[in-house]
């Protein structure tokens, strides 16, 4: 059982800068070749004036912070028996190489079912010019209860 | 611009499926893009050891897979502005993944064109390793 007064919980944030590789190489692992991400021309015509991440890349910058929940030392959470249960993002703008990412983390729901224990972790990324990009919310379940 | 217009999309339409065989190359690719090494994922003795009788993708991989069966339908991913799934069963290297979308409603909202899917991915087996899924589009 997570005691419910850790609903709320902020976590410091987090920064990641876009980079223009490593996101063609995010989109290159999940065969998403769209050339909106790579290719400068299509990019430079397109309404964004530039080449775009793809959408889930979001898996990387909006869940940086989740580490922190993890080893929460006053959480305990039994990170053997934790499984990502759900995941949800909130695609308000997109990012672009270059861009510097915070991320800042708290914990928005806390709840058990059946056996086991939920907690959510939400995530809401800006960019360097302070517009909310990203809203994530990542559900981990802790099988067999915390 | 998405290369999908509103008025040509109808509640019920099923967008192209993609149908990935996954290998434990692409895990490893996967590894290196998102930076998760978790050994369930990159080390089949530990993934054995630990009972899943070897290694399994990482959910947000599916995920993005199931990303693509939308960004290519779409052509413009910056349509895509809400995207959620459940990780229900894990898909393993040797699976073939069908990644689908169907459109569940379609409305015009404070100016915008709004496009509702049902999403979801499954195995050879017909096994949902993504269930409860759902994206809203923008056109």
């Amino acid at each position: 059982m997570i005691d419910e007064k850790f609903i709320g919980r902020e976590y410091p944030a987090t920064e990641y800068e876009i980079g223009r590789e490593k996101m063609k190489e995010y989109a290159a692992a999940v065969g998403d070749m769209n050339p909106l991400y790579h290719d400068r021309e299509v990019g430079g015509k397109s309404e964004y004036g530039g080449n775009i991440a793809p959408p889930n890349f979001a898996a990387v910058y909006n869940l940086m912070g989740c580490a922190q929940m993890f080893f929460d030392p006053d959480l305990g959470l039994n990170m053997a028996m934790l499984v990502h249960g759900e995941q949800e993002f909130e695609f308000v703008k997109p990012v672009k190489p270059g861009d510097v990412i915070k991320t800042s983390g708290k914990i928005a729901e806390v709840k058990s079912k059946g056996n086991n224990d939920i907690i959510v972790f939400e995530g809401r990324s800006v960019n360097q010019d302070g517009e909310l990009v990203t809203v994530g919310r990542a559900t981990f379940v802790i099988r067999g209860g915390n | 611009m998405a290369d999908v217009s509103y008025d040509d999309v109808n509640v019920g339409d099923e967008i192209p499926s993609i149908d990935v065989e996954l290998n434990q190359m692409m895990l490893w690719m996967y590894a290196g893009a998102s930076g998760d090494f978790n050994p369930i994922h990159v080390d089949k003795e530990f993934a054995e050891k630990v009972g899943l009788g070897g290694t399994i993708a990482h959910g947000l991989s599916s995920m993005g897979r199931l990303g693509c069966c939308l960004n290519d339908w779409l052509g413009d991913p910056g349509a895509l502005k809400r995207f959620r799934v459940r990780f229900s069963a894990p898909a393993k290297p040797g699976d073939t993944i069908t990644s689908w979308a169907r459109v569940t409603d379609k409305k015009e909202e404070d100016g915008k064109k709004l496009v509702f899917l049902e999403v979801g991915a499954r195995n050879q087996d017909g096994v949902e390793i993504l269930t409860r899924g759902e994206a809203l589009v923008e056109l």
